[in-house]
Protein backbone atom coordinates (compact mmCIF):
# COMPACT_ATOMS: atom_id res chain seq x y z
CA UNK A 1 0.00 0.00 0.00
CA UNK A 2 1.36 3.40 -1.00
CA UNK A 3 1.09 6.38 1.32
CA UNK A 4 1.46 9.85 -0.14
CA UNK A 5 2.69 12.48 2.27
CA UNK A 6 2.43 16.18 1.49
CA UNK A 7 4.50 18.21 3.89
CA UNK A 8 3.04 21.48 2.63
CA UNK A 9 -0.58 20.39 3.14
CA UNK A 10 -2.79 21.98 5.81
CA UNK A 11 -3.50 18.49 7.13
CA UNK A 12 -0.89 17.47 9.72
CA UNK A 13 1.40 14.64 8.62
CA UNK A 14 0.28 12.28 11.39
CA UNK A 15 -3.33 12.85 10.24
CA UNK A 16 -2.36 12.11 6.62
CA UNK A 17 -0.78 8.83 7.71
CA UNK A 18 -3.80 7.95 9.83
CA UNK A 19 -6.29 8.80 7.08
CA UNK A 20 -4.50 6.78 4.41
CA UNK A 21 -4.12 3.73 6.65
CA UNK A 22 -7.86 3.90 7.43
CA UNK A 23 -8.60 4.10 3.70
CA UNK A 24 -6.25 1.16 3.09
CA UNK A 25 -8.04 -0.95 5.71
CA UNK A 26 -11.44 0.06 4.32
CA UNK A 27 -10.69 -0.83 0.69
CA UNK A 28 -8.87 -4.04 1.65
CA UNK A 29 -5.39 -2.95 0.60
CA UNK A 30 -4.38 -3.58 4.19
CA UNK A 31 -5.72 -6.95 5.24
CA UNK A 32 -6.90 -7.85 8.73
CA UNK A 33 -3.93 -8.96 10.83
CA UNK A 34 -1.43 -7.42 8.41
CA UNK A 35 1.78 -6.26 10.00
CA UNK A 36 2.47 -2.52 9.80
CA UNK A 37 6.05 -1.23 9.69
CA UNK A 38 7.67 -0.23 12.95
CA UNK A 39 7.49 3.43 13.96
CA UNK A 40 11.23 3.80 13.35
CA UNK A 41 11.18 2.13 9.93
CA UNK A 42 8.25 4.22 8.72
CA UNK A 43 9.79 7.44 10.04
CA UNK A 44 13.08 6.59 8.32
CA UNK A 45 11.37 5.86 5.01
CA UNK A 46 9.37 9.10 5.16
CA UNK A 47 12.21 11.23 6.49
CA UNK A 48 10.03 12.45 9.35
CA UNK A 49 10.23 12.41 13.12
CA UNK A 50 9.41 9.12 14.88
CA UNK A 51 7.05 11.06 17.17
CA UNK A 52 4.86 11.91 14.17
CA UNK A 53 4.46 8.27 13.17
CA UNK A 54 3.99 7.30 16.79
CA UNK A 55 1.16 9.84 17.10
CA UNK A 56 -0.56 8.42 14.00
CA UNK A 57 -0.29 4.87 15.36
CA UNK A 58 -1.56 5.97 18.77
CA UNK A 59 -4.61 7.52 17.16
CA UNK A 60 -5.27 4.45 15.02
CA UNK A 61 -4.98 2.27 18.11
CA UNK A 62 -7.31 4.50 20.09
CA UNK A 63 -9.88 4.40 17.31
CA UNK A 64 -9.65 0.61 17.24
CA UNK A 65 -8.19 0.17 13.75
CA UNK A 66 -4.88 -1.33 14.80
CA UNK A 67 -3.46 -3.12 17.78
CA UNK A 68 0.06 -2.85 19.06
CA UNK A 69 2.17 -4.93 21.34
CA UNK A 70 5.86 -4.94 22.16
CA UNK A 71 6.52 -8.34 20.62
CA UNK A 72 4.67 -8.09 17.30
CA UNK A 73 4.62 -4.32 16.68
CA UNK A 74 1.54 -2.84 15.02
CA UNK A 75 -1.05 -4.95 13.20
CA UNK A 76 -4.41 -4.25 11.56
CA UNK A 77 -7.19 -5.40 13.87
CA UNK A 78 -9.16 -8.37 12.57
CA UNK A 79 -12.29 -7.44 14.54
CA UNK A 80 -12.79 -3.73 14.02
CA UNK A 81 -15.76 -2.59 16.06
CA UNK A 82 -18.68 -1.72 13.79
CA UNK A 83 -20.68 1.04 15.49
CA UNK A 84 -23.05 1.38 12.57
CA UNK A 85 -23.16 5.17 12.64
CA UNK A 86 -21.01 8.08 11.48
CA UNK A 87 -19.34 10.43 13.91
CA UNK A 88 -20.54 14.03 13.98
CA UNK A 89 -17.17 15.18 12.73
CA UNK A 90 -17.35 12.89 9.68
CA UNK A 91 -20.92 13.97 8.96
CA UNK A 92 -19.80 17.60 8.94
CA UNK A 93 -16.88 16.70 6.68
CA UNK A 94 -19.15 14.79 4.29
CA UNK A 95 -21.56 17.72 4.24
CA UNK A 96 -18.74 20.06 3.36
CA UNK A 97 -17.56 17.79 0.51
CA UNK A 98 -21.09 17.37 -0.90
CA UNK A 99 -21.72 21.13 -0.62
CA UNK A 100 -18.53 21.96 -2.45
CA UNK A 101 -19.35 19.40 -5.15
CA UNK A 102 -22.87 20.82 -5.59
CA UNK A 103 -21.52 24.34 -5.85
CA UNK A 104 -19.01 23.13 -8.44
CA UNK A 105 -21.87 21.66 -10.48
CA UNK A 106 -21.08 17.99 -9.87
CA UNK A 107 -24.29 15.97 -10.53
CA UNK A 108 -25.84 14.13 -7.58
CA UNK A 109 -25.53 10.82 -9.42
CA UNK A 110 -21.83 11.36 -9.80
CA UNK A 111 -21.45 11.82 -6.04
CA UNK A 112 -23.54 8.73 -5.34
CA UNK A 113 -21.47 6.76 -7.86
CA UNK A 114 -18.28 7.79 -6.09
CA UNK A 115 -19.72 6.90 -2.68
CA UNK A 116 -20.70 3.48 -4.05
CA UNK A 117 -17.25 3.01 -5.48
CA UNK A 118 -15.49 3.95 -2.25
CA UNK A 119 -17.93 2.06 -0.07
CA UNK A 120 -17.69 -1.05 -2.23
CA UNK A 121 -14.01 -1.42 -1.54
CA UNK A 122 -11.65 -2.86 -4.20
CA UNK B 1 58.43 5.99 -6.26
CA UNK B 2 57.44 8.88 -8.54
CA UNK B 3 56.02 6.59 -11.20
CA UNK B 4 54.15 4.62 -8.55
CA UNK B 5 52.58 7.80 -7.14
CA UNK B 6 51.64 8.93 -10.65
CA UNK B 7 50.18 5.51 -11.46
CA UNK B 8 48.05 5.54 -8.30
CA UNK B 9 46.70 9.01 -9.14
CA UNK B 10 46.17 7.94 -12.77
CA UNK B 11 44.06 4.91 -11.78
CA UNK B 12 41.97 6.98 -9.38
CA UNK B 13 41.18 9.82 -11.77
CA UNK B 14 40.66 7.56 -14.81
CA UNK B 15 38.19 5.40 -12.87
CA UNK B 16 36.24 8.42 -11.67
CA UNK B 17 36.13 9.87 -15.19
CA UNK B 18 34.92 6.54 -16.60
CA UNK B 19 32.27 6.20 -13.86
CA UNK B 20 31.07 9.75 -14.51
CA UNK B 21 30.58 8.90 -18.19
CA UNK B 22 27.76 6.57 -17.12
CA UNK B 23 25.89 9.65 -15.91
CA UNK B 24 25.96 11.24 -19.36
CA UNK B 25 23.44 8.92 -21.00
CA UNK B 26 22.93 8.82 -24.73
CA UNK B 27 19.73 6.79 -24.51
CA UNK B 28 18.04 9.01 -21.95
CA UNK B 29 14.62 7.39 -22.40
CA UNK B 30 15.89 4.28 -20.59
CA UNK B 31 17.13 6.25 -17.61
CA UNK B 32 15.34 7.24 -14.43
CA UNK B 33 17.44 10.33 -13.82
CA UNK B 34 18.75 12.46 -16.66
CA UNK B 35 21.56 14.85 -15.75
CA UNK B 36 20.27 15.06 -12.19
CA UNK B 37 16.64 15.58 -13.26
CA UNK B 38 13.95 12.96 -12.62
CA UNK B 39 12.45 11.74 -15.87
CA UNK B 40 8.78 12.64 -16.22
CA UNK B 41 6.29 11.17 -18.68
CA UNK B 42 5.82 14.65 -20.15
CA UNK B 43 9.40 14.43 -21.46
CA UNK B 44 8.16 12.13 -24.23
CA UNK B 45 5.76 14.72 -25.65
CA UNK B 46 6.50 15.96 -29.17
CA UNK B 47 8.73 19.01 -29.19
CA UNK B 48 10.00 18.32 -25.67
CA UNK B 49 11.61 15.00 -26.58
CA UNK B 50 13.74 16.57 -29.31
CA UNK B 51 14.93 19.35 -27.02
CA UNK B 52 15.93 16.86 -24.32
CA UNK B 53 17.75 14.70 -26.86
CA UNK B 54 19.66 17.76 -28.02
CA UNK B 55 20.66 18.75 -24.43
CA UNK B 56 21.64 15.19 -23.50
CA UNK B 57 23.65 14.55 -26.66
CA UNK B 58 25.50 17.83 -26.29
CA UNK B 59 26.41 17.05 -22.66
CA UNK B 60 27.48 13.52 -23.61
CA UNK B 61 29.69 14.79 -26.42
CA UNK B 62 31.32 17.40 -24.18
CA UNK B 63 31.88 14.83 -21.43
CA UNK B 64 33.58 12.44 -23.87
CA UNK B 65 35.88 15.23 -25.12
CA UNK B 66 36.74 16.24 -21.53
CA UNK B 67 37.39 12.61 -20.52
CA UNK B 68 39.69 12.02 -23.49
CA UNK B 69 41.48 15.34 -22.92
CA UNK B 70 41.96 14.68 -19.20
CA UNK B 71 43.18 11.14 -19.92
CA UNK B 72 45.84 12.43 -22.29
CA UNK B 73 46.98 15.01 -19.74
CA UNK B 74 47.03 12.29 -17.05
CA UNK B 75 49.29 10.10 -19.24
CA UNK B 76 51.66 13.05 -19.73
CA UNK B 77 51.75 13.68 -15.97
CA UNK B 78 53.05 10.15 -15.37
CA UNK B 79 56.47 11.35 -16.52
CA UNK B 80 56.74 14.21 -14.01
CA UNK B 81 59.83 14.29 -11.82
CA UNK B 82 60.17 15.55 -8.24
CA UNK B 83 57.78 14.49 -5.49
CA UNK B 84 56.58 17.96 -4.43
CA UNK B 85 56.03 19.07 -8.03
CA UNK B 86 54.25 15.80 -8.80
CA UNK B 87 51.99 16.11 -5.76
CA UNK B 88 51.17 19.73 -6.54
CA UNK B 89 50.44 19.20 -10.23
CA UNK B 90 48.49 15.97 -9.70
CA UNK B 91 46.34 17.52 -6.94
CA UNK B 92 45.56 20.62 -9.02
CA UNK B 93 44.89 18.43 -12.05
CA UNK B 94 42.53 16.11 -10.16
CA UNK B 95 40.49 19.04 -8.83
CA UNK B 96 40.45 20.67 -12.28
CA UNK B 97 39.55 17.41 -14.06
CA UNK B 98 36.67 16.69 -11.67
CA UNK B 99 35.27 20.21 -12.03
CA UNK B 100 35.70 20.12 -15.82
CA UNK B 101 33.97 16.74 -16.04
CA UNK B 102 31.02 18.02 -14.02
CA UNK B 103 30.53 21.14 -16.11
CA UNK B 104 28.50 19.53 -18.95
CA UNK B 105 26.37 17.82 -16.28
CA UNK B 106 25.71 21.10 -14.47
CA UNK B 107 24.98 22.98 -17.70
CA UNK B 108 22.73 20.19 -18.97
CA UNK B 109 20.94 20.08 -15.61
CA UNK B 110 20.32 23.82 -15.75
CA UNK B 111 18.93 23.56 -19.29
CA UNK B 112 16.64 20.65 -18.35
CA UNK B 113 15.30 22.51 -15.31
CA UNK B 114 14.65 25.55 -17.51
CA UNK B 115 12.86 23.31 -20.01
CA UNK B 116 10.70 21.85 -17.24
CA UNK B 117 9.72 25.37 -16.24
CA UNK B 118 9.05 26.29 -19.87
CA UNK B 119 6.60 23.42 -20.34
CA UNK B 120 4.95 24.13 -16.99
CA UNK B 121 6.32 21.17 -15.07
CA UNK B 122 7.14 21.73 -11.46
CA UNK B 123 8.44 19.48 -8.73
CA UNK B 124 5.95 18.13 -6.24
CA UNK B 125 7.60 20.03 -3.44
CA UNK B 126 7.15 18.38 -0.07
CA UNK B 127 5.46 15.28 -1.51
CA UNK B 128 6.88 11.86 -0.80
CA UNK B 129 5.62 8.32 -1.28
CA UNK B 130 6.11 5.38 1.02
CA UNK B 131 5.22 1.78 0.38
CA UNK B 132 3.89 0.71 3.75
CA UNK B 133 4.17 -2.96 2.85
CA UNK B 134 7.91 -2.64 2.23
CA UNK B 135 8.95 0.06 4.69
CA UNK B 136 12.05 -1.11 6.54
CA UNK B 137 11.69 -4.63 5.16
CA UNK B 138 13.82 -4.61 2.03
CA UNK B 139 17.36 -5.68 2.79
CA UNK B 140 19.89 -7.53 0.69
CA UNK B 141 23.01 -7.51 2.82
CA UNK B 142 23.54 -10.76 4.69
CA UNK B 143 25.50 -10.02 7.89
CA UNK B 144 27.45 -13.28 7.50
CA UNK B 145 28.73 -12.19 4.07
CA UNK B 146 30.51 -9.19 5.59
CA UNK B 147 31.33 -10.86 8.87
CA UNK B 148 33.38 -13.69 7.31
CA UNK B 149 35.93 -11.50 5.44
CA UNK B 150 36.22 -9.24 8.49
CA UNK B 151 36.93 -12.24 10.74
CA UNK B 152 39.49 -13.57 8.23
CA UNK B 153 41.11 -10.12 8.19
CA UNK B 154 41.14 -10.03 12.01
CA UNK B 155 42.89 -13.42 12.03
CA UNK B 156 45.56 -11.98 9.71
CA UNK B 157 45.98 -9.04 12.10
CA UNK B 158 46.39 -11.41 15.05
CA UNK B 159 48.95 -13.50 13.16
CA UNK B 160 50.78 -10.28 12.25
CA UNK B 161 50.90 -9.26 15.92
CA UNK B 162 52.18 -12.68 16.95
CA UNK B 163 54.89 -12.61 14.26
CA UNK B 164 55.91 -9.07 15.16
CA UNK B 165 56.08 -9.97 18.83
CA UNK B 166 58.19 -12.99 17.98
CA UNK B 167 55.64 -15.53 19.31
CA UNK B 168 55.44 -17.10 15.83
CA UNK B 169 58.91 -17.45 14.35
CA UNK B 170 59.26 -16.98 10.61
CA UNK B 171 62.65 -18.04 9.16
CA UNK B 172 64.54 -15.07 7.79
CA UNK B 173 62.22 -12.51 9.37
CA UNK B 174 63.46 -10.38 12.22
CA UNK B 175 60.61 -9.01 14.31
CA UNK B 176 60.42 -5.34 13.40
CA UNK B 177 58.32 -4.02 16.25
CA UNK B 178 54.65 -3.76 15.40
CA UNK B 179 55.10 -2.33 11.92
CA UNK B 180 53.45 -5.11 9.91
CA UNK B 181 50.80 -5.62 12.57
CA UNK B 182 49.86 -1.92 12.67
CA UNK B 183 49.55 -1.86 8.88
CA UNK B 184 47.31 -4.96 8.93
CA UNK B 185 45.25 -3.43 11.73
CA UNK B 186 44.79 -0.28 9.66
CA UNK B 187 43.46 -2.32 6.73
CA UNK B 188 41.16 -4.26 9.05
CA UNK B 189 39.74 -0.94 10.30
CA UNK B 190 39.20 0.08 6.68
CA UNK B 191 37.21 -3.15 6.28
CA UNK B 192 35.13 -2.28 9.35
CA UNK B 193 34.46 1.19 7.93
CA UNK B 194 33.31 -0.35 4.62
CA UNK B 195 31.05 -2.69 6.63
CA UNK B 196 29.44 0.29 8.38
CA UNK B 197 28.82 1.96 5.00
CA UNK B 198 27.39 -1.32 3.68
CA UNK B 199 24.81 -1.44 6.48
CA UNK B 200 23.97 2.26 6.08
CA UNK B 201 23.34 1.75 2.35
CA UNK B 202 21.32 -1.40 3.01
CA UNK B 203 19.05 0.58 5.32
CA UNK B 204 18.36 3.34 2.80
CA UNK B 205 14.70 4.04 2.18
CA UNK B 206 13.00 1.96 -0.47
CA UNK B 207 11.99 3.92 -3.51
CA UNK B 208 8.39 3.87 -4.69
CA UNK B 209 8.08 3.47 -8.44
CA UNK B 210 4.77 1.65 -8.71
CA UNK B 211 1.43 1.25 -6.94
CA UNK B 212 2.20 -2.47 -6.91
CA UNK B 213 4.13 -3.29 -3.73
CA UNK B 214 5.69 -6.39 -5.32
CA UNK B 215 7.23 -4.30 -8.09
CA UNK B 216 8.61 -1.86 -5.52
CA UNK B 217 9.97 -4.72 -3.43
CA UNK B 218 11.68 -6.41 -6.40
CA UNK B 219 13.12 -3.16 -7.72
CA UNK B 220 14.56 -2.09 -4.37
CA UNK B 221 15.81 -5.60 -3.60
CA UNK B 222 17.64 -5.72 -6.95
CA UNK B 223 19.24 -2.32 -6.32
CA UNK B 224 20.26 -3.19 -2.77
CA UNK B 225 21.56 -6.60 -3.86
CA UNK B 226 23.84 -4.91 -6.39
CA UNK B 227 25.04 -2.50 -3.71
CA UNK B 228 25.57 -5.31 -1.16
CA UNK B 229 27.65 -7.28 -3.70
CA UNK B 230 29.87 -4.25 -4.24
CA UNK B 231 30.53 -3.81 -0.53
CA UNK B 232 31.16 -7.52 0.05
CA UNK B 233 33.62 -7.43 -2.87
CA UNK B 234 35.32 -4.37 -1.33
CA UNK B 235 35.73 -6.11 2.02
CA UNK B 236 37.14 -9.28 0.40
CA UNK B 237 39.59 -7.27 -1.73
CA UNK B 238 40.63 -5.44 1.43
CA UNK B 239 41.13 -8.72 3.29
CA UNK B 240 43.14 -10.29 0.46
CA UNK B 241 45.29 -7.19 0.20
CA UNK B 242 45.92 -7.29 3.98
CA UNK B 243 47.13 -10.89 3.62
CA UNK B 244 49.35 -10.05 0.63
CA UNK B 245 50.78 -7.01 2.40
CA UNK B 246 51.49 -8.96 5.58
CA UNK B 247 53.07 -11.82 3.64
CA UNK B 248 55.11 -9.32 1.63
CA UNK B 249 56.53 -7.71 4.76
CA UNK B 250 57.34 -11.00 6.43
CA UNK B 251 58.76 -12.80 3.39
CA UNK B 252 60.58 -9.65 2.40
CA UNK B 253 59.04 -8.70 -0.92
CA UNK B 254 60.62 -5.74 -2.61
CA UNK B 255 59.08 -2.27 -2.43
CA UNK B 256 58.23 -2.60 -6.10
CA UNK B 257 56.16 -5.71 -5.40
CA UNK B 258 54.25 -3.92 -2.64
CA UNK B 259 53.66 -0.97 -4.94
CA UNK B 260 52.37 -3.25 -7.69
CA UNK B 261 50.05 -4.92 -5.18
CA UNK B 262 48.62 -1.49 -4.20
CA UNK B 263 48.03 -0.68 -7.86
CA UNK B 264 46.23 -4.03 -8.34
CA UNK B 265 44.20 -3.33 -5.16
CA UNK B 266 43.10 0.04 -6.56
CA UNK B 267 42.34 -1.38 -10.02
CA UNK B 268 40.12 -4.08 -8.45
CA UNK B 269 38.27 -1.55 -6.27
CA UNK B 270 37.66 0.79 -9.18
CA UNK B 271 36.72 -2.12 -11.45
CA UNK B 272 34.14 -3.17 -8.85
CA UNK B 273 32.62 0.31 -8.86
CA UNK B 274 32.42 0.40 -12.65
CA UNK B 275 30.62 -2.98 -12.75
CA UNK B 276 28.28 -1.79 -9.96
CA UNK B 277 27.35 1.40 -11.83
CA UNK B 278 26.73 -0.59 -15.03
CA UNK B 279 24.29 -2.96 -13.30
CA UNK B 280 22.65 -0.15 -11.30
CA UNK B 281 21.81 1.68 -14.53
CA UNK B 282 20.67 -1.60 -16.08
CA UNK B 283 18.22 -2.26 -13.22
CA UNK B 284 16.74 1.23 -13.67
CA UNK B 285 16.37 0.58 -17.40
CA UNK B 286 14.70 -2.80 -16.77
CA UNK B 287 12.09 -1.26 -14.48
CA UNK B 288 11.26 1.63 -16.82
CA UNK B 289 8.01 0.02 -17.99
CA UNK B 290 6.79 -0.58 -14.43
CA UNK B 291 7.61 2.95 -13.29
CA UNK B 292 4.38 4.87 -12.82
CA UNK B 293 5.15 6.96 -9.73
CA UNK B 294 7.86 9.60 -10.04
CA UNK B 295 8.75 11.33 -6.82
CA UNK B 296 9.95 14.59 -8.31
CA UNK B 297 12.15 16.29 -5.72
CA UNK B 298 14.43 18.01 -8.24
CA UNK B 299 14.10 21.34 -6.47
CA UNK B 300 15.91 19.93 -3.45
CA UNK B 301 18.91 18.97 -5.61
CA UNK B 302 21.32 21.84 -6.22
CA UNK B 303 22.82 21.30 -9.66
CA UNK B 304 21.45 17.76 -9.56
CA UNK B 305 24.28 16.82 -7.19
CA UNK B 306 23.90 18.40 -3.76
CA UNK B 307 20.86 17.47 -1.71
CA UNK B 308 19.46 20.29 0.42
CA UNK B 309 16.08 19.59 2.00
CA UNK B 310 15.44 21.20 5.41
CA UNK B 311 12.19 19.23 5.77
CA UNK B 312 13.87 15.86 5.37
CA UNK B 313 15.08 14.48 8.68
CA UNK B 314 17.30 11.91 6.98
CA UNK B 315 21.03 12.52 6.90
CA UNK B 316 21.82 10.20 3.99
CA UNK B 317 20.15 9.92 0.63
CA UNK B 318 21.14 8.06 -2.52
CA UNK B 319 23.41 10.01 -4.83
CA UNK B 320 22.18 11.18 -8.24
CA UNK B 321 25.68 11.25 -9.73
CA UNK B 322 28.17 8.74 -8.41
CA UNK B 323 28.11 5.71 -6.18
CA UNK B 324 26.57 5.35 -2.73
CA UNK B 325 24.97 8.04 -0.67
CA UNK B 326 25.32 11.74 -0.10
CA UNK B 327 24.46 13.82 2.94
CA UNK B 328 21.51 16.14 3.24
CA UNK B 329 23.28 19.49 3.48
CA UNK B 330 20.31 20.99 5.33
CA UNK B 331 20.79 18.49 8.15
CA UNK B 332 22.95 19.84 11.05
CA UNK B 333 25.45 17.01 10.50
CA UNK B 334 25.38 17.74 6.76
CA UNK B 335 26.44 21.32 7.50
CA UNK B 336 29.33 20.03 9.59
CA UNK B 337 30.30 17.68 6.76
CA UNK B 338 30.44 20.57 4.27
CA UNK B 339 32.65 22.59 6.65
CA UNK B 340 34.92 19.53 7.06
CA UNK B 341 35.05 19.15 3.27
CA UNK B 342 36.17 22.76 2.78
CA UNK B 343 38.78 22.33 5.53
CA UNK B 344 40.01 19.14 3.83
CA UNK B 345 40.48 20.97 0.52
CA UNK B 346 42.35 23.81 2.24
CA UNK B 347 44.36 21.23 4.20
CA UNK B 348 45.31 19.41 0.99
CA UNK B 349 46.79 22.55 -0.53
CA UNK B 350 48.55 23.51 2.71
CA UNK B 351 50.07 20.00 2.82
CA UNK B 352 51.37 20.46 -0.71
CA UNK B 353 53.04 23.74 0.29
CA UNK B 354 54.60 21.95 3.26
CA UNK B 355 55.79 19.05 1.05
CA UNK B 356 57.33 21.58 -1.34
CA UNK B 357 59.18 23.28 1.53
CA UNK B 358 60.42 19.96 2.88
CA UNK B 359 61.65 18.82 -0.52
CA UNK B 360 63.31 22.12 -1.40
CA UNK B 361 65.16 22.51 1.91
CA UNK B 362 68.43 20.52 2.06
CA UNK B 363 69.24 18.60 5.24
CA UNK B 364 72.19 19.63 7.40
CA UNK B 365 74.20 17.59 9.88
CA UNK B 366 76.54 19.30 12.30
CA UNK B 367 78.31 18.87 15.59
CA UNK B 368 77.93 22.10 17.56
CA UNK B 369 78.56 22.73 21.26
CA UNK B 370 78.90 19.03 21.96
CA UNK B 371 75.65 18.13 20.25
CA UNK B 372 74.94 16.35 16.97
CA UNK B 373 72.24 18.43 15.30
CA UNK B 374 70.06 17.17 12.45
CA UNK B 375 68.49 20.25 10.92
CA UNK B 376 65.90 20.75 8.20
CA UNK B 377 63.41 23.62 8.57
CA UNK B 378 63.94 23.07 12.31
CA UNK B 379 66.19 20.99 14.60
CA UNK B 380 64.73 17.52 14.05
CA UNK B 381 67.09 15.62 16.32
CA UNK B 382 69.61 16.92 18.86
CA UNK B 383 71.89 14.19 20.28
CA UNK B 384 74.30 15.22 23.04
CA UNK B 385 77.72 13.73 22.27
CA UNK B 386 78.02 12.71 25.93
CA UNK B 387 74.95 10.44 25.44
CA UNK B 388 76.48 8.56 22.51
CA UNK B 389 77.47 4.98 23.25
CA UNK B 390 78.80 4.15 19.77
CA UNK B 391 79.00 5.64 16.28
CA UNK B 392 79.61 3.74 13.03
CA UNK B 393 80.17 5.10 9.57
CA UNK B 394 78.55 3.33 6.63
CA UNK B 395 78.44 3.90 2.89
CA UNK B 396 75.59 1.70 1.71
CA UNK B 397 71.97 2.16 2.82
CA UNK B 398 70.61 -0.94 1.08
CA UNK B 399 71.58 -3.56 3.71
CA UNK B 400 69.80 -1.47 6.36
CA UNK B 401 66.40 -2.44 4.84
CA UNK B 402 64.84 0.83 5.94
CA UNK B 403 61.07 0.67 6.36
CA UNK B 404 59.09 3.75 7.33
CA UNK B 405 56.71 3.57 10.30
CA UNK B 406 55.96 7.28 10.42
CA UNK B 407 57.49 10.41 8.98
CA UNK B 408 58.69 11.41 5.52
CA UNK B 409 59.80 9.07 2.76
CA UNK B 410 60.86 10.92 -0.38
CA UNK B 411 63.44 10.30 -3.10
CA UNK B 412 65.65 12.92 -1.46
CA UNK B 413 64.60 12.66 2.18
CA UNK B 414 64.00 9.97 4.78
CA UNK B 415 62.96 11.43 8.10
CA UNK B 416 61.11 10.01 11.09
CA UNK B 417 60.61 6.61 12.69
CA UNK B 418 61.82 3.62 10.69
CA UNK B 419 62.60 -0.01 11.19
CA UNK B 420 66.17 -0.81 10.18
CA UNK B 421 68.22 -3.98 10.29
CA UNK B 422 65.27 -5.67 12.01
CA UNK B 423 65.03 -3.06 14.77
CA UNK B 424 61.87 -0.99 15.11
CA UNK B 425 61.69 2.57 16.40
CA UNK B 426 64.93 3.81 14.82
CA UNK B 427 65.20 7.55 14.15
CA UNK B 428 66.27 8.30 10.61
CA UNK B 429 67.51 11.56 9.09
CA UNK B 430 69.00 10.89 5.67
CA UNK B 431 69.15 11.92 2.06
CA UNK B 432 68.99 8.53 0.29
CA UNK B 433 70.75 10.01 -2.75
CA UNK B 434 73.76 10.36 -0.49
CA UNK B 435 74.64 6.82 0.56
CA UNK B 436 76.88 7.78 3.49
CA UNK B 437 75.41 7.58 6.96
CA UNK B 438 76.32 7.44 10.63
CA UNK B 439 74.69 4.89 12.89
CA UNK B 440 74.52 6.35 16.40
CA UNK B 441 73.49 4.30 19.41
CA UNK B 442 72.84 6.29 22.58
CA UNK B 443 73.37 5.07 26.12
CA UNK B 444 69.61 4.68 26.48
CA UNK B 445 69.63 2.31 23.48
CA UNK B 446 68.02 4.65 20.93
CA UNK B 447 69.36 4.06 17.43
CA UNK B 448 69.82 6.92 14.92
CA UNK B 449 70.76 6.72 11.25
CA UNK B 450 71.78 10.21 10.24
CA UNK B 451 73.49 11.83 7.32
CA UNK B 452 74.34 15.23 5.94
CA UNK B 453 73.64 17.00 2.68
CA UNK B 454 76.51 15.06 1.09
CA UNK B 455 79.04 12.38 1.99
CA UNK B 456 81.67 15.01 2.89
CA UNK B 457 79.41 16.60 5.53
CA UNK B 458 78.56 13.18 6.96
CA UNK B 459 82.22 12.16 7.09
CA UNK B 460 83.17 15.50 8.69
CA UNK B 461 80.67 15.03 11.53
CA UNK B 462 81.73 11.40 11.97
CA UNK B 463 85.39 12.52 12.32
CA UNK B 464 84.40 14.86 15.15
CA UNK B 465 82.69 11.94 16.91
CA UNK B 466 85.74 9.67 16.63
Amino acid sequence: MIIRIDELSDVPIYQQIRNQIVMGISDGTLAAGEQLPTVRALALEMGINTMTVSKAYQQLKMEGYIMTDRKNGARVRSNIEKQGNMSEGNKTELKRIVSEARLSGVPKQEIIKLVEKFYGGK
Amino acid sequence: MGLFFGLTMFICIESVLLIYLFYYPKKWKEKKIILGVKKRKEFSEPGVEEKITEIVEKAHKQAVYITVGCSLIAVALLFLKGFALQTFIWTCFIFAALIADMMPYLMGHKQLMALKKEIGLSSEKGVSYVDISNAGRIHALKPVSVLVPNIVCLMIVLVAFLIDLGVIAVPGYEAAGLLAAVMSLTFWLVGILITVFAFVMDNFRSEVISSDSDVNANYNRAKKMNMAKLYVLFIWINTIYTAVNEAGMVIGFTDMWLMISIVIYLVLLMGGIIVFVYYDRKIDALYQKETEIVEDDDEYWIGGMIYYNPKDKRLNVEKRMGVGGTVNMAHPVGKLVSVALVLCIIGTFLSIVWIGMVEATPIRLSNEDGKVICHQLRDEYVIPVSDIESAEYGEDLKPLKLMRTSGVGMDTLLKGNFSAEGHAGCKVFLNPQNKAYIKIVTKSGQIYYVGGVDAAQTKEVFNTLK
